[in-house]
């Protein structure tokens, strides 16, 4: 297998455009990567693109207008891992041989309010339980009656997330929320309250791959795909049969939540581990997500979540930050473009080109989603 | 079926979801599966074991009480065709079978929830349907 490296990323904000197709959108991230490469689209051989709301194939929609060359283009709907599955198949792509350079993109126009998911039974809809913070509120609550986690605990991770959110120009939410704002909001799904929550929106991100021997040709700061992985979850999990619709779990089993399973393979993979990681951007659907992956990522110890977030260890100027873009919750989630957008605040943070928001000496960045179905999505980058 | 009294023909939210009360002080039963080789026990029945992988299980009506895993509720309205009272409790609770259901919970006040706490099977009315008819789902009731 050979190395893989990105050598360009691209961007279209995350928030609402109104009367913008999501055609547009997905231009703007595939150009700005294209730029940002110094590559023009014709030395592209393959694309990949992550979408879940805009139906038949939304990557050929979007790439037919930037330039039909013929390529193979792939769509993938792998709910919130949708963009890393697409990354992942790129990387494969490269790595094996079959082509040079590809591209991985996702793009996003969710509908707005709650999502209206189609990954549950039908009898379930018709008992209102198909919403989603319904299983992560569950979560939350196991993980407070578990380990003492507090609701301003929870609160603190949006802070957090509000107040670097408010430093980049691309998340849809760009003002810092105090504590009060946040447990003064309304509440959702006991524990999680309205502000705790990420919001559906629109936006796209993109990632160009090549071989670590191309990449010298193209930038002098390739960042490598160390490791890049996907799994779904084992039987007998406390948190995983709640995301796959319709069915129920096991009361007599607790197998490895599929966060952790997918995270130890990327970590193998990489030859690298979680004391290596110098910024971190994982699936904060909301509060009480991003203080349970703390801990199934391998950042702190089962039960220390909440202690990481008192400590201020996530904070970007912290032992290991965490969502320094302002993550899901200050930025949305366009559901196919979340796992590229990771991707890109990774790579410009292991450039240095993060700004404001800048880590200091970040060699290693891990980037992770999860969600319908239980797919997860690792990804592993170092420069 | 007398769920509540009601003169509105009441129609379950799914076929073989539930059994309903065979008579007078009976209840109402879920209907689940559950594998011969491992024993794990599974809510809808399926053919399948989700554990062995093999097509090993038989029919199993669960039992009617069990513990309550984790709770939460729903304050806002959802999307899917729901047109029920808001708000209401959702929660997980383990079944003596060692199923863990997630279930609407006729208790939407976390205050008055709490893990472990004992629980059992009622059936709920919900929303009238287009047909008219008055769908019925399943929830559990904490036991006073
Ligand atoms: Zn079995």
């Amino acid at each position: 297998m050979r190395d893989v490296a990105i050598i360009g990323v691209g961007i279209h904000p995350f928030g609402r455009f109104a009367g913008k197709e999501f055609t547009e959108i997905g231009q703007v991230a595939v150009l700005d990567a294209l730029r940002d490469a110094g590559i023009p689209w014709k030395e592209v051989q393959a694309a990949f693109c992550g979408n879940m709301t805009s139906g038949t194939a939304a990557g050929h929609r979007v790439l037919a207008r930037v330039g039909m060359t013929g390529i193979p283009i792939v769509n993938v709907e792998n709910a919130c891992a949708s963009g890393g599955s697409a990354l992942r198949l790129a990387t494969q792509a490269v790595a094996t041989g079959l082509y040079d350079v590809a591209l991985a993109f996702g793009v996003e126009k969710m509908p707005r309010g709650f999502m209206a998911m189609t990954s549950y039974d039908r009898w379930q809809m018709l008992q209102g339980m198909a919403i989603n913070p319904i299983g992560m509120a569950l979560n939350t609550r196991w993980h407070m009656d578990t380990y003492g986690t507090t609701a301003i605990q929870l609160a603190k991770v949006s802070v957090k997330s509000h107040k670097n959110g408010a430093l980049n120009p691309n998340a849809m939410y760009r003002k810092a929320l105090s504590l009060e704002e946040i447990m003064n909001s309304p509440m959702v799904c006991d524990p999680l309250r309205l502000l705790m929550l990420c919001a559906p929106d629109e936006g796209a991100a993109a990632a160009i791959v090549t071989t670590g021997e191309n990449a010298r040709k193209y930038t002098s700061q390739p960042v490598f795909v160390a490791a890049a992985q996907l799994g779904s979850p084992l039987y007998g999990t406390t948190f995983g049969t709640i995301a796959v619709g319709g069915s129920s779990g096991s009361a007599r089993m607790s197998a490895p939540e599929v966060s952790v399973v997918t995270a130890q393979k990327a970590y193998e993979q990489a030859g690298l581990g979680p004391q290596d990681l110098g910024c971190v951007e994982l699936q904060d659907t909301e509060s009480g997500s991003e203080i349970i992956y703390y801990e199934q990522l391998g950042l702190c110890g089962p039960g220390e979540g909440g202690r990481l977030l008192d400590e201020g260890a996530t904070e970007i100027n912290g032992r290991i930050p965490v969502n320094t873009s302002g993550g899901l919750i200050a930025k949305g989630e366009p559901v196919g473009a979340s796992s590229l957008g990771q991707v890109h605040e990774l790579v410009l943070q292991l450039r240095g080109q993060a700004g404001q928001r800048q880590v200091a000496g970040a060699r290693v960045g891990l980037s992770h989603t999860v969600g319908a179905g239980g797919n997860c999505s690792v990804i592993i980058l170092k420069r | 079926m007398s769920v509540v009294p009601s003169r509105k023909n009441q129609v379950p939210v799914q076929e073989g979801l539930f059994s309903m009360p065979a008579g007078p002080g009976e209840s109402a039963r879920l209907l689940g599966s559950r594998c011969k080789v491992c024993g794990e026990a599974f809510f809808p029945a399926q053919a399948m074991c989700a554990n062995c992988c093999t097509e090993t299980t038989e029919p199993v009506v669960l039992g009617t009480r069990g513990k309550l895993f984790s709770y939460t509720n729903v304050n806002h309205a959802v999307p899917g065709g729901y047109k029920g009272k808001i708000p209401f409790g959702v929660g997980t609770v383990d079944l003596p079978e060692g199923v863990r259901v997630t279930t609407r919970l006729t208790e939407h006040d976390t205050s008055k929830l709490r893990k472990g706490m004992e629980v059992e099977l009622v059936l709920e009315p919900l929303f009238e349907d287009e047909q008219g008819n008055e769908l019925v789902g399943f929830a559990f009731k904490p036991v006073r």
